[in-house]
């Protein structure tokens, strides 16, 4: 084992306060636990014992896992299932914290919210739960009054309490004990929003969204705030069903008002079967001068991170996917880049590609561990404390942490503006020349001939102030920042229009 | 309405009630001869999805991948007949309803089969056709017409009509309904009945192949298909009457409608179309109890 790989690992800033037999008690991640996973993967409901031998060995620390292993969300739970099988092999092969065990316990929510609750219930019971990863469980909302009843540790690992103002502390609704990993929609929309009006100069936008995995109604709610924000004017919000395979009403309504971008915020399929239609209708994106000048509607495309951030969107809708597409995401998400852990950790314990979003459960599986073992107790109020004051952690991507008044583990600066490109045929050709990002000549995409860009500005700056080490690579490996870049080093906004 | 929201609705509700339509011609061709709900019909359509894509993905043109997948999807057909209804023996499914429970099971592990030994990603596969004698869409009142809903729209109606002259004008039809009428009955008079509920799920297999190759290119290939799509179709096969072809696809088209013009009036259809679909489905129910084109049971007292 390399000293890096021994630093990837749950490397707390503080980590020197702690002391080493506390270092080595907390997550002695194993075999037996991946094997746990591998047996809940194929229905079974609750898990075995890792391996291990070490100090204290006999003793376990329990972590809920809330998902949706069956039904529509089931991906979900295939992304979890590959990236805490992942997390608990590295675990392993590092030497894991020593002495104690952990068992990670699995729930399928499906989808009926009816289940989170009990899930959670099943869960808090079991007194040897410390802390539970809530990754996109359906019912979240449903079983929130008692987690905070509980005090119970728990991380929403997909799920976005903050744009809905239920997160500690600016909400109340999810209580102090629950923290958030995902980026909220509502950075994304924001930061969206202004790179649409700033850096692109457009002044009107239209909504379609999924109301299947929105049953709140949040995402019109903060795609309006976002618009008036920016400045943008709004010319209308549509709906659809995940089930559905034609948007012909929704898109001829939004066809009527001109809009200079239409926003998809849905899942990829979707999202590539909305992108076909509106090739069909001769309505796809060309550039963004034609996108503003009215007369054809051409607009430009801007999606949600599930959607168009998904680069399978881009194999399912084929030709008729247009270079340019623009989504957010947070810097944490570049899975491609190497420095971050978990596409190297897949592709040596499982053999797998990172598809997206795998960072995230392994990120939060650590976090809550550091909480632990900065509270060198499972007392479920000591844990929350230890995670308020752990600072900052890395382990699958980049360093991010919580205090007691920022329970997301992400902020407006780390977000980034994403577009997807095609490979084989390239990008549209632009004045200075575009050259695609490394990432491409590596075949980290080479299950798919799609795969993001990665535009940097307008939030370059804040991404530096951020996460300097990662900007550094960013820029000095060129990954997907030629867009952006003049030869002289300096960035320009006329590289962005392609 | 103007005449851009009538010819959407036109389009949609015809390309759309054929989607579920296909789908439905699967649960009917089972029906029709079994008086048993195939639940894994929906699944049948994403094993086929699958074998299409792997196919196609190994470079096999996609007409040569269509009717190779018809037959790898026939087989498919046969062992989902072997693994969940032979083992129940000889049964009377309106007393003894343990086939719903074997083929919603055999169709739920056939997806997990798939998710945890495949991927649980969307994969596109190739339009049949790009083309019609060059002819690569048109746009009527500003409405997109391509070749993919017109040939989904022809292969439905051409499917129906073609199932319906198998089970009325040809000797196998005539043994698929004998056996549904008194398989005991059938058996006497020489019908091989095991082969003919074999041969009809691989029928209902065959269709299925179709049907995903056919839907592909709009709804991808995915696993929630099966789910998703089932229970629409079987909604739609209940609602046009169970057995009856013309009535799957009359059903489908009528939720296809319905669901087009509730989205033609408003923005936020997505909200209350199912609520919509259901009260049409109950109101239809109510009226006729068999559906549109079912015919009651009659018992002899």
């Amino acid at each position: 084992m390399t000293p890096e790989e021994r630093d990837i690992f749950i490397e707390g800033e503080r980590q020197k306060d702690l002391s080493r037999r506390l270092f080595m008690k907390v997550g002695f991640g194993g075999f037996a636990a991946t094997a746990f996973l591998a047996a809940c993967a194929k229905g079974n409901d609750s898990g075995g014992v890792s391996s291990g031998a070490g100090e204290g060995g006999g003793d376990t620390i329990k972590v809920g896992v809330v998902a949706p292993f069956s039904g529509v969300g089931a991906f979900i739970g295939t992304i979890v299932n590959n990236s805490l099988n992942t997390a608990v092999k590295q675990l392993n092969a590092t030497g894991g914290i020593g002495g104690r065990k952990v068992q990670l316990v699995l729930r399928d929510t499906g989808v009926d919210p009816a289940n989170g609750p009990k899930a959670y219930t099943e869960l808090s019971a079991d007194s040897g739960i410390v802390g539970i990863l809530w990754c996109s469980g359906a019912g979240l909302t449903q079983a929130l009054p008692s987690i905070k009843r509980d005090g119970m540790p728990l991380i929403g690992v997909f799920d976005d309490l903050l744009s809905s103002g239920k997160l500690y502390p600016d909400g109340d609704a999810a209580g102090r004990s629950v923290f958030q990993l995902i980026i909220p929609t509502l950075y994304g929309m924001d930061t969206l929003g202004d790179y649409a009006k700033n850096d692109r100069g457009y002044s009107s936008a239209a909504l379609i969204s999924d109301t299947s995995t929105d049953p709140e109604g949040n995402t019109p709610k903060y795609f309006e705030a976002a618009m008036k924000k920016a400045g943008i004017e709004n010319k209308g919000m549509e709906t659809f069903a995940i089930t559905d395979s034609d948007y012909g009403a929704q898109l001829q309504r939004i066809k009527a008002a001109k809009p200079h971008t239409i926003w998809i915020w849905g899942l990829s399929a979707n999202s590539a079967g909305i992108v076909s239609q509106l090739f069909d209708l001769g309505a796809a994106y060309v550039d963004t001068p034609t996108a503003k000048a009215g007369g054809d509607w051409h607009p430009h495309v801007f999606g949600s991170p599930a959607g168009t951030g998904d680069k399978s969107w881009v194999s399912l809708a084929g030709d008729k996917a247009k270079v340019g597409t623009v989504t957010a995401w947070h810097v944490g998400g570049l899975i491609s880049l190497p420095s971050f852990a978990i596409a190297g950790w897949m592709r040596k314990y499982i053999q797998k590609d990172p598809t997206g979003g795998e960072e995230s459960p392994a990120d939060g599986l650590a976090a809550l561990l550091n909480g632990i073992k900065k509270a060198g107790s499972t007392d479920r109020a000591k844990i929350v404390e230890g995670m308020e004051t752990m600072g900052k952690i890395k382990f699958a991507s980049i360093p991010f942490g919580f205090d007691a008044k920022r329970h997301i583990s992400k902020v407006p600066d780390d977000m980034i503006v994403v577009t997807m490109e095609r490979g084989g045929t390239g990008p549209a050709p632009t004045d200075p020349s575009y050259k695609l990002g490394a990432e491409w000549g590596q075949g980290v995409f080479e299950r798919t001939p799609a795969g993001p860009a990665h535009l940097v500005r307008p939030t370059l700056a804040a991404n530096k102030r951020a996460h300097p080490d990662v900007m550094a690579e960013v820029l000095e490996k060129g990954y997907g920042t030629q867009c952006t870049k003049h030869p002289d080093g300096s960035l320009g906004k006329e590289c962005k229009i392609h | 309405m103007n005449s851009t929201d009538i010819v959407q609705v036109l389009v949609s509700g015809l390309t759309v009630g054929s989607v579920l339509a296909l789908v439905a011609l699967g649960y009917n061709l089972v029906f029709s001869t079994t008086r048993i709900v195939n639940f894994a019909q929906g699944s049948m359509i994403v094993i086929a999805g699958f074998i299409a894509f792997a196919m196609t993905r190994a470079g096999i043109p996609i007409w040569i991948a269509l009717v190779l997948t018809v037959i790898a999807s026939a087989v498919v057909g046969v062992l989902v007949e072997l693994v969940a209804i032979r083992p129940l023996g000889r049964f009377d499914p309106s007393t003894n309803v343990a086939w719903i429970l074997t083929t919603f099971s055999v169709g739920l592990i056939s997806i997990d089969l798939i998710r945890i030994t495949i991927d649980a990603q969307p994969h596109p596969l190739p339009p049949l056709l790009d083309s019609v004698f060059g002819w690569t869409g048109s746009r009527v009142a500003g409405v997109a017409i391509t070749p993919t809903d017109l040939l989904i729209i022809i292969s439905t109606l051409a499917l129906m009509v073609g199932i319906e002259v198998l089970q009325v004008r040809t000797m196998l039809g005539k043994a698929f309904r004998a056996v549904a009428q008194d398989r005991q009955a059938a058996s006497l008079m020489g019908i091989n009945t095991s082969a003919v509920v074999r041969m009809t799920f691989a029928l209902a297999g065959a269709v299925a192949a179709i049907g995903a190759v056919l839907l592909a290119p709009k709804l991808f290939v995915k696993l929630e298909n099966g789910l998703l799509l089932g229970i629409q179709a079987f909604i739609a096969a209940v609602l046009g009457g169970l057995g009856s072809t013309r009535g799957a696809v009359v059903g489908g088209y009528a939720i296809a409608f319905t669901s087009a013009i509730v989205k033609s009036f408003s923005q936020s259809s997505a909200r209350y179309e199912p609520m919509v679909i259901f009260a049409l489905f109950l109101g239809i129910l109510v009226i006729r109890p068999a559906g549109i084109f079912g015919t009651p049971a009659l018992e002899k007292v």
